[in-house]
């Protein structure tokens, strides 16, 4: 009897070891584990590399065995959808709201990382909701870096003319409507080619005509309000009376400039009056020479999303070790130095940030200035996949007359119905 | 003895096997088996991420019949692009080779080296400079224009729709004709120069013997070479892709850019792996055709 209790106790006492070893493995962060975390953003550029060899050196401090590699690539996104569809993906990658409602499959619910390190109340208002508005109540990814876009405008143009910053888009019409009126000037500059910027002058007009509240709806794809779809007829035919008013110039010749170049070849030639183009273009507008100044656009939305977020794989949704190394790799990006290093190389950063003391260029500090109030907007290009080749050529289309802004609206309409049906 | 040459002739066969086992092995894999995936993913509605289903030949029914489908506007440039763009450079090679070959031209070998260039280079890098010379504003072409005088004759090369095709079509002989010109002067050193001295004899000038002794001997080159370019005209997506993305609007899509929007930036893989086979298909019957009636001709 003896001999069968000490046995029993001990076999209790083996399986009790057991399970407490597999339950502290399972919650037991290993500082010192020794492994290489690839990492798949889109922060491909010589600046931004160096920002995230900092991140990588800080991190090493508390991570000293852990080996961050930087695959940073301009075509991140098809390397992503390969690579994880394959089994091979990276274990933390960068996404922007429509490639996070793709990938959702492979990305790990972080909500509970987002809670305990407070990244909500740290980062810009509706930052952190921006990519994971399509799914309320949890979080897949946190924001790093925004990218916010305005009027830049030839100041010796404006003073020559006595234009005042429009505040209205009323305003904007009447400014570019005196332009061509009374001089030789080029009121609105484009590139053609992507047609990137009257595309996101064509957002901006339909947030702010239809309403944030129904732009979300047909953004998030639950419904296509009627306002919508007004707005967006509106937002096409007001491109073609702005190409027929001749305040884009001659429409083949527009059609036929890339956006690599249009700032040094259209705008930098000192007659035209202005364009609309993000912040991460200062710097080639610093490059002509001319003194440019910068002016939202009239509304209280515009092009101004979160540009790209830090997701975790999934395949670490029960990895405690790497998803305490995920928050503090997304937490160094928080850092006031990092912010700092990120903001001076000329991006804007999606956390709360003091910019004081920083070393930034004039036009900089003016775009910054400029846009302060501007509310969040959407690229409405992301709403489904696809939509930005069909929304450009659409606008094409639209600026040639090959469409009416009618026939543009259903041509558009037709592929983002399919997108959602077949995302549904 | 019969026994032995059969012996003797499957030893023969085993070996000859062996000789081609490795590139059959390498079609196989890089081209066989991706194909037939290929043809399998087209009855379904895979996005490339997530599982898919079998939907029979509706991929097919949207893409020939589809009110939304690019297919016919897509194929109408790629006609297009296959006629004048297996025609031009193959002539300016024939006419090249000629002048190289039969004129004696000193320094020959090197212009074919400058001929063969543009093979050389890398067509991303090729388009984006040809971008450039076409930029209406500042690109070197319309200066060109403008200083010798024909500003009028200035456009937007890209950008207008009557010409963007052509613009291509331009960029593309470019890349290609350098090749042609080397393949037919290799072939005109192999036609017997006993064949042209005996029509010199005979009173033939340079241009009748052109067409009625080099054009004939050179024949299967030419057949050949007509049959590649027409594979390589339906097959550009490179020149498509980095210059104008198909537009603007759609006037410069192309079969091959449609199937790479659908299964890239649409994620419409099953409807992007139907196009990919009409398109083989489609290259497969016009290959066929030619082929038909290029050995009819020989025949006659």
């Amino acid at each position: 009897m003896g001999k069968r209790v000490l046995a029993l106790v001990f076999v209790l006492a083996l399986l009790t070891g057991t399970f407490s070893s597999a339950l502290a493995a399972e919650t037991e962060i290993d500082y010192n584990i020794s492994r290489e975390v690839r990492v798949l953003g889109h922060l491909a550029d010589d600046a931004r590399r160096e920002i995230f060899a900092n991140v990588a050196a800080k991190l090493k401090e508390k991570w000293p065995n852990i080996e961050l590699v930087d695959d940073s690539a301009n075509d991140h996104g098809i390397k992503l959808r390969l690579e994880l569809s394959s089994g091979s993906g990276p274990e933390i990658f960068s996404v922007d709201d429509l490639l996070q409602q793709e990938l959702l499959p492979y990305i790990s619910e972080i909500s509970d990382i987002v809670e305990e390190r407070n990244f909500v109340e740290r980062s810009l208002e509706g930052a952190l909701s921006f990519n994971n508005q399509r799914t309320p109540g949890q979080y897949y990814s946190v924001p790093f870096t925004m990218s916010p876009c305005a009027f830049f405008y030839n100041k010796a143009i404006f003073e020559e003319l006595e234009l005042s910053i429009p505040t209205t888009f009323e305003e904007l019409e009447a400014v570019m409507a005196k332009i061509k009126a009374e001089s030789d000037y080029l009121p609105l500059a484009n590139a053609g080619l992507s047609n990137r910027q009257i595309l996101w002058l064509l957002y901006c007009y339909v947030m702010n005509t239809a309403g944030i509240e129904d732009v979300r709806a047909w953004y998030f794809q639950q419904s296509t309000p009627e306002t919508v779809k007004n707005a967006w007829i509106e937002a096409f035919a007001l491109l073609k009376r702005w190409c027929d008013a001749g305040y884009l110039g001659d429409v083949e010749t527009v059609l036929g400039i890339d956006h690599l170049v249009y700032i040094a070849n259209v705008y930098g030639k000192g007659n035209v009056a202005m364009t609309y183009d993000g912040d991460w273009r200062i710097a080639d507008f610093e490059a002509t020479g001319i003194e440019t100044g910068v002016f939202p656009y009239p509304g209280e939305y515009g092009t101004n999303a979160v540009d790209f977020s830090w997701a975790l794989n999934k395949d670490f949704d029960n990895d405690p070790t790497m998803r305490a190394f995920f928050a503090d790799f997304v937490d160094a990006f928080f850092d006031p130095e990092i912010v700092a290093q990120f903001y001076e190389a000329g991006y804007t950063p999606s956390v709360k940030f003091d910019s004081e003391g920083l070393t930034v260029s004039p036009l900089r500090e003016e775009f910054m200035a400029n846009t302060a109030d501007q509310k969040v907007g959407y690229f409405l290009d992301n709403a489904a996949p696809g939509m930005f080749d069909v929304l450009t050529k659409t606008s094409q289309q639209v600026m040639l007359g090959e469409l009416t802004p009618e026939q543009a609206w259903e041509q558009m309409n037709d592929r983002y119905e399919q997108a959602v049906s077949e995302a549904q | 003895m019969n026994q032995q040459r059969k012996a003797y002739g499957l030893r023969n066969d085993m070996i000859a096997y062996s000789m081609v086992l490795p590139g059959m092995a390498i079609f196989i894999a890089f081209v066989l088996v991706p194909f037939i995936q290929t043809f399998f993913i087209s009855f379904t509605n895979w996005n490339g991420l997530t599982r898919y289903e079998p939907v029979g030949l509706a991929n097919y029914v949207e893409l020939l019949t589809g009110e939304g489908s690019l297919f016919y506007t897509a194929l109408e440039n790629n006609l297009f692009w296959m006629v004048l763009g297996t025609a031009l450079p193959i002539t300016i090679g024939i006419f090249q080779a000629n002048i190289l070959v039969r004129h004696s031209l000193r320094g020959a070998n090197v212009w074919q080296l400058v001929f063969f260039m543009p093979q050389i280079l890398s067509v991303t890098v090729t388009c984006l400079i040809w971008t450039w010379m076409y930029e209406p504003t500042n690109g070197p072409i319309n200066a060109a224009l403008e200083a010798v005088g024909l500003g009028a004759l200035k456009s937007s090369w890209l950008g207008d729709p009557s010409l963007v095709m052509w613009s291509l079509l331009g960029i593309y002989i470019w890349l290609s004709y350098g090749f042609d010109t080397v393949v037919f002067c290799a072939a005109m050193q192999g036609v017997d120069p006993a064949l042209y001295e005996a029509a010199r004899m005979d009173g033939c000038n340079r241009r009748k013997q052109f067409f009625h002794i080099t054009l004939p001997s050179i024949r299967g080159t030419t057949l050949s070479a007509v049959l590649l370019q027409i594979i390589s005209s339906f097959k550009v997506l490179d020149v498509v892709y980095i210059t104008t993305r198909g537009g603007p609007g759609y006037n410069s899509y192309i079969l091959s850019y449609y199937a790479y929007s659908e299964g890239i930036q649409s994620n419409r893989v099953g409807f992007s792996a139907s196009i990919s086979i009409t398109l083989a298909v489609l290259l497969f019957t016009v290959s066929l055709v030619y082929n038909h009636v290029a050995e009819r001709r020989a025949a006659q």
